[in-house]
């Protein structure tokens, strides 16, 4: 059985994750950090503040308020996996609602419960990121690059002005508007840390970048000059 | 005809009788018998998650209302002598309303138990409140959860 208070990367995806800020519990007796990942600065920045997108993932670690003990064992449990489904250490949101998941100890007790949004997903921007992966803006849908240059990026869901939390899998395509024969302008290159890509300015010319995730898509053109 | 003696004796035996009934399940002196629950964490936004102990006397119909994916913390209490006893709930359909019971890092004199009531299906079922001295039902209407968000102000 795995246990959810192994903060700082209980599943394989989430192992490089940064937590972010933690939320109590309705009971008080548990903090719960969102691993946040690559994909949302959001959630490093508000920790459980935010809606789960629909279609995405998050994993959980857990602070015990507790004097005198360890944390105990402890495992999540949904209350609507129609809405909000645990899959061992990470929650993952099925449908728009709200659903409570709660922490139970090893006799069967609940040790504490939280309430989590989920919300569609309305908007994708791509975030520009530095070589810390420091977010340091959002990308415009076209631009220019010099061969050569490089862009660290990555992709974060939106409701409204709303940032969503949770992880999930982007898909790329590339397409070459203007090269010459046999040429490939941009090289996109998954980072090793997930969710980071990067777009690698290779030869002259024009694509046309789509990212695909949550049923949406997020396009960016890129013309690049010798 | 009964003595005067043994008249005396069946009066103190019938006292002794209810003084012990009284010590094991007699309400503090100006309540009447009462068990129930009460909620000690809040309704979520946009869901529903609420106790309603009816009047102050006790009377009138008990009811609680949960949103299919919401959980209530709830303490039991009772009105009867033995004040720590805790109170256990039960629900009439497990698949409808779930109850666990809360583990508590910090208890404290006179706790009556804490739980967790959590909508699982909507429909309607009770919870029964059974204490050291007697047991409630509470009417539970569990709503279907929502899955869209929309303003509830009245349109002009």
């Amino acid at each position: 059985m795995w246990c959810v208070a192994c903060l700082g990367g209980c599943g394989e995806d989430f192992a490089d994750s940064s937590l972010g800020p933690p939320a109590s519990g309705q009971i008080g007796q548990v903090d719960l950090f969102p691993e946040c990942g690559a994909l949302s600065q959001a959630c490093l920045q508000q920790g459980l503040n935010s809606p789960l997108a629909v279609g995405s993932a998050l994993g959980l670690g857990i602070n015990f308020n507790v004097t005198g003990n360890s944390g105990p064992p402890a495992t999540l449990e949904a209350v609507n996996p129609a809405v909000i489904a645990v899959e061992e250490a990470v929650i993952e949101a099925k449908s728009q609602g709200a659903a409570a998941v709660m922490i139970v100890g090893p006799d069967g007790r609940v040790l504490d419960f939280i309430h989590i949004w989920t919300a569609e997903a309305d908007e994708l921007r791509l975030i520009r990121r530095n070589e810390d992966t420091v977010a340091i803006g959002v990308l415009r849908s076209e631009g220019q690059l010099l061969v050569g240059d490089d862009l660290l990026v990555s992709l974060e869901a939106f409701n409204g002005t709303q940032p969503l939390l949770g992880v999930f899998p982007v898909a790329w395509t590339v397409e070459v508007l203007e090269a010459e024969d046999g040429a490939t302008p941009v090289v996109l290159v998954e980072d090793l840390i997930f969710g980071f890509t990067r777009l690698v300015a290779r030869e002259p010319g024009r694509v046309r970048l789509t990212a695909t995730a949550l049923g949406l898509d997020k396009v960016l053109e890129l013309e690049v000059l010798p | 005809m009964m003595s005067q003696d043994m008249w005396n004796k069946v009066v103190l035996w019938v006292g002794l009788c209810a003084a012990a009934l009284c010590l094991w399940g007699c309400p503090p002196d100006g309540y009447d018998e009462d068990a129930g629950v009460s909620a000690i964490s809040g309704e979520p936004v946009s869901m529903t998650a609420l106790v309603d102990n009816g009047d102050y006397d006790g009377e009138g119909p008990r009811n609680i209302y949960l949103s299919v994916g919401a959980a209530l913390a709830v303490a039991g209490w009772h009105y009867c002598d033995d004040y720590e006893s805790p109170v256990t709930l039960v629900s009439g359909d497990a698949a409808t309303m779930g109850v666990k019971e809360i583990y508590l890092l910090d208890s404290y004199f006179g706790d009556n138990g804490r739980f967790v009531l959590t909508g699982l299906k909507a429909g309607s079922t009770t919870l029964r409140v059974d204490s050291v001295c007697v047991s409630k039902s509470y009417n539970v209407v569990i709503e279907p959860a929502a899955t869209t968000f929309e303003d509830p102000s009245p349109s002009n």
